[in-house]
């Protein structure tokens, strides 16, 4: 059928021989006229220019440098430095062709103290795009420096830029929660590259650093420049971009408290040696700022910014010696005795007991005698103030009896237990709350754990053991959480974001994250109970706070970790009449709450209470 | 012409030859070889089968274009290739020929050429959407080769030249007041920072000074020091110093000036202006309105992709990422543009016939 088309040409379907022909001519012009136009333009390039580009491209002396934005800086609520950059110099190589490299390279590997291996990854790094200086090492030594500066003639294409790097004064301070920075690798290049960044760009990596990279970062600026033959830049810049600085960001955090729980940290992990790390969460109690928080042992993140050997870093962390993992919003511990207040709550909301309605501890439940009191003896007939005062096991026992698993579950979640508190850091844990639907998707098939949950579980679960993981920020923001009331804020590292010169760019405000909606009175019964663990003579806590003029509340706890030693807990807030700040101590298999962490707590009192209990000299006295 | 297009083909491999690793070299050389095959099959097809086949192409491309935008291989911010393993699949490049077939099928089914605002406005839509998907990769480059393309083949329907030249103006202007509106009140653009940093620097060498302008720069110093003789194939010092990015994709003709010269520089024009005039030849004396709208549709998507390649490499044109067709590296386009030559040879082919 195609075929007989063509046989016999349909001419309606041809356009019209006038058209087709006016067609060709408009558009013969219109080719003759385009490729007139380059033609033109080469021969202006080629011929009339050419002698000036010929000169151009021989020493072609135009090169581009980058101007790396200055990261902003981290302070203190009290403007202190947290996180700042220093000077350094950093040594890059301009490209030219591979006679001059195999002539400069190895002296310059030499001076630096580098593999060629090394120098020649880089190199492979930047291939196409060696119109840019390839950076070979950051902040070198005064004696590398003087080497370089007098071997110039035969480094040909080597200089030296001055390039503030990250310094962090406080060394391991609060290293998990700052975070550290690095050179981008490949793998975060190829997700980042949309937003601008390219090789050789420093990245925060983790910590705040890492959260806030957007706001830390800046917009890097470069130059074209003119260099000499020797490929040093001339100074003679043509056109390019400055770079804008990053904003500066202002914590939470008071750097004099945030020392004081470091140390105290430090000196229990001293005493106890079986402890792992440690972990401190300080709040505002009336805003939900974090004034402290430390993970212990941290690391140094100024040996990482200038650069460390694998070795080196191996050597840190199979030691003990550095833990990157923040403990404090990422670490899970089973909540042990500092769990009893959630309980305590729970029992009273749900009208299972009364503040005045004492049980008989004879040192294990009646029901289960395996369960046993901490003291073996019992601690005789005691309400619910007492039984948090004495940590009493088997008054909980029988609270968790009466109110079952899922109930006092519900008061936990309401608490915040079981989801991210929302801090400003990435990566923070769930934890787990139990609970009967939790226990029969967890343990479906029955192995390990039957699916019910059990009577004696029941009973444990309501002091924290059995299954319940938490971190310690959310045991920070629950004790905050029972300090105000009910209401709880969302924990915030970041007060303000600031630009170079100071200025407000952003304020960050406090948000409730929930109200736990239970009667005052209630409140008020486990505060006293709270209270009388710091306060009374036969408090837990007791012999650490007895001295401490400003009273304070408390609850510690020993959580029993069937992998090692008991991770030692204690939770406090204080001025007692009108809380200001609340806090969590836990020292991993520290061993006993009262002996290990409470002591830590007391220090940090002891720091933010200093200014009243010792008011500085009025000046000129 | 078929001796011309050959004739084109070892310029190609001798100037990724001079500019990258032999792997771009023999792969261009395969590459080569498969899209003589595919000229010969674009020959051997009745352009007017394909012609009613177009709507089909256009479904199955349209797909391809969603497909890449989910499962696309990015390299350098956009994504554009669908992995295939022996070979990446380029779907914007394949839209180009699909959408000549297609717009030759709606022109040549509507009884007049379009000229009111319906007509215009229906033709439009539908080469917006592949245009729309392209974009979306990003790739301003190829969405203005099919946006141009289209407008050609509508020139070759028979719609006047002045009302052609109406839409022209009408969309240089409304390009302009977007960019004033952008400007001056921060109207939001479909276009990324990067994109429009390159378009401005065709009139501002200052816009992109790290990027674009520094780019262009050292695409003029190469074609331009390669003077009145060149510097050789494989001499270039602007070319093996990797001064200029792309340079074995949108920026060949960097290398072409470099190490050929003028005269043999113009040499590659004449090649380009004999393949753009056969086109229109075989355009014009077609005896059917679909041969005459398919021949005419290549040939404004060769003198688009030239005009604007060539343009931008002597800083005569905006930067956007339009290849140079047979020069650049890239194995769709080439395939996509060995077989459009071959169904403008076919258009040429079949009226000889009817001849005899």
């Amino acid at each position: 059928m195609r075929r007989e088309a063509n046989i016999t040409p349909e001419t309606s379907d041809s356009l019209a021989p006038s058209l087709l022909k006016s067609r060709k001519e408009a558009v013969t012009i219109g080719l003759i006229l385009i490729f007139l136009a380059l033609a033109t333009r080469m021969f202006y390039l080629q011929i009339i220019k050419g002698e000036v580009y010929s000169v151009m491209s021989h020493q072609n002396r135009t090169r581009i440098t980058s101007i790396p934005a200055p990261r902003g800086d981290i302070f203190d609520r009290n403007g202190d430095a947290l996180v700042t950059s220093r000077p350094s110099f950093s040594v890059y190589y301009w490209y030219t062709d591979q006679a001059d490299a195999e002539k400069t390279l190895p002296h310059l590997a030499t001076i630096l103290g580098m593999s060629m291996d090394d120098i020649e990854k880089r190199l492979l790094q930047y291939r196409g795009r060696y119109f840019e200086p390839i950076p070979i090492a950051k902040d070198i030594t005064p004696e590398q420096y003087t080497a370089i500066v007098e071997d110039a003639p035969l480094l040909r294409g080597v200089f030296i830029e001055p390039e503030p790097i990250r310094y962090y004064p406080g060394g391991t301070l609060m290293s998990p929660i700052l975070g550290y920075v690095g050179e981008i690798s490949e793998r975060e290049l190829a997700e980042l590259k949309d937003q601008g960044y390219s090789i050789g760009d420093i990245l925060g990596k983790q910590g705040l650093e890492s959260y806030y990279e957007a706001v830390l970062r800046g917009v890097d600026g470069g130059y074209q420049v003119e260099v000499d033959y020797l490929m040093r830049p001339t100074g003679n810049k043509g056109p390019g971009i400055d770079p804008i600085p990053g904003n500066n960001i202002k914590l939470n955090i008071d750097l004099k408290l945030q020392q004081a729980a470091e140390a105290a940290v430090r000196v229990a992990m001293e005493k106890y040696p079986t402890a792992k790390g440690g972990a401190v969460v300080v709040l505002d109690v009336k805003t939900g700022g974090v004034l402290a928080i430390v993970s212990a042992p941290g690391f140094d993140p100024n040996k990482l910014v200038s650069g460390i050997s694998q070795q080196e870093l191996n050597a840190f962390l199979t030691s003990g010696q550095w833990r990157f993992s923040d403990l404090a919003t990422t670490g899970l511990y089973p909540p042990g005795s500092t769990f009893k207040v959630v309980t305590a709550i729970a029992a009273l909301a749900e009208g299972k007991t009364t503040p005045q309605e004492e049980i008989y501890d004879p040192g294990h439940h009646p029901n289960v005698p395996s369960l046993v009191c901490h003291r073996s003896w019992g601690h005789g007939s005691v309400n619910l103030a007492e039984a948090i005062r004495d940590s009493c096991n088997v008054y909980f026992y029988e609270m968790g009896r009466r109110l079952g698993m899922d109930t006092y579950a519900k008061y936990a979640r309401e608490l915040g237990l079981g989801a991210k508190t929302g801090i400003d850091l990435y990566g923070e844990n769930y934890g787990t709350v139990p609970d009967s639907a939790w226990k029969a998707k967890a343990y479906s098939e029955g192995r390990v754990f039957e699916p019910e949950v059990l009577y004696s579980e029941h009973m444990m679960g309501a002091m924290g053991q059995v299954f319940h993981l938490d971190t310690p920020i959310q045991i920070a923001s629950l004790t905050q959480a029972i300090a105000n009331d009910g209401v709880r804020m969302k924990p915030f590292l970041v007060k303000e974001i600031l630009s170079q010169d100071g200025e407000v760019v952003r304020s960050l405000d406090p948000e409730v994250a929930g109200v736990l909606d239970v009667e005052q009175w209630i409140f008020d019964e486990v505060k006293k109970g709270m209270a009388m663990v710091t306060g009374d003579p036969r408090g837990t806590a007791y012999w650490t706070f007895h001295d401490l003029p400003i009273k304070v509340a408390g609850k510690t706890g020993t959580a029993e970790n069937p992998l090692g030693e008991n991770h030692a807990w204690f939770v406090g807030f204080g001025p007692f009449d009108n809380p200001e700040i609340a806090l969590a101590v836990v020292i991993d298999q520290g061993g006993s709450g009262s002996e290990v962490a409470a002591p830590v707590g007391r220090a940090i009192f002891d720091a933010y209470f200093e200014p009243r209990l010792n008011p500085p000299a009025e000046a000129g006295q | 012409m078929l001796i011309l297009d050959i004739l084109s083909i070892p310029l190609i491999d001798s100037a990724t030859h001079g500019s990258a690793d032999h792997y771009y070299a023999k792969k261009q050389v395969v590459m080569v070889a498969v899209s003589l095959v595919v000229l010969v099959l674009g020959l051997a097809i009745d352009h007017r089968d394909l012609v009613e086949m177009s709507p089909w192409l256009y479904g199955l491309n349209g797909g391809l274009l969603v497909l890449v935008l989910f499962a696309g291989r990015t390299v350098g911010g956009s994504t554009r290739w669908i992995p295939l393993g022996f070979f990446d699949l380029q779907p914007s490049e394949t839209a180009k020929v699909v959408s000549i077939l297609f717009c030759a099928r709606l022109l040549s089914r509507w009884e007049e050429p379009p000229k009111g605002m319906v007509g215009l406005g229906a033709y439009y839509a539908w080469t917006a959407v592949p245009t729309g998907l392209i974009m979306l990769q990003p790739d301003l480059g190829t969405a203005m080769v099919l946006m141009a393309l289209c407008t050609g083949s509508l020139y070759f329907g028979g719609t006047p030249g002045k009302r052609i030249f109406q839409l022209a103006l009408a969309g240089v202007l409304a390009i302009a007041l977007v960019l004033c509106l952008h400007f001056y009140a921060g109207m939001p653009l479909p276009l990324h920072d990067y994109q429009l940093k390159r378009l401005l620097t065709l009139f501002n060498p200052n816009a992109d000074p790290l990027g674009t302008g520094y780019q262009v720069l050292q695409s003029k110093i190469a074609i331009g020091s390669g003077s009145l003789w060149g510097k050789g194939l494989g001499q270039g010092t602007q070319n093996r110093l990797d001064f200029i990015p792309e340079q074995h994709t949108d920026f060949i003709f960097s290398v072409v000036g470099e190490e050929l010269g003028f005269v043999k520089g113009l040499g590659v024009l004449a090649l380009y202006f004999v393949i753009c005039y056969r086109c229109l030849i075989a355009a014009v004396t077609s005896t059917d309105r679909v041969g005459t709208l398919v021949a005419g549709g290549v040939l404004s998507m060769f003198v688009f992709q030239i005009m604007v390649n060539i343009g931008m490499t002597m800083g005569i044109m905006p930067v956007t990422g339009v290849p140079l067709p047979f020069l650049s590296h890239g194995g769709t386009a080439l395939l996509t543009n060995s077989f459009a030559v071959g169904m403008v040879l076919n258009v040429g082919w079949r009226k000889h016939k009817i001849l005899f």
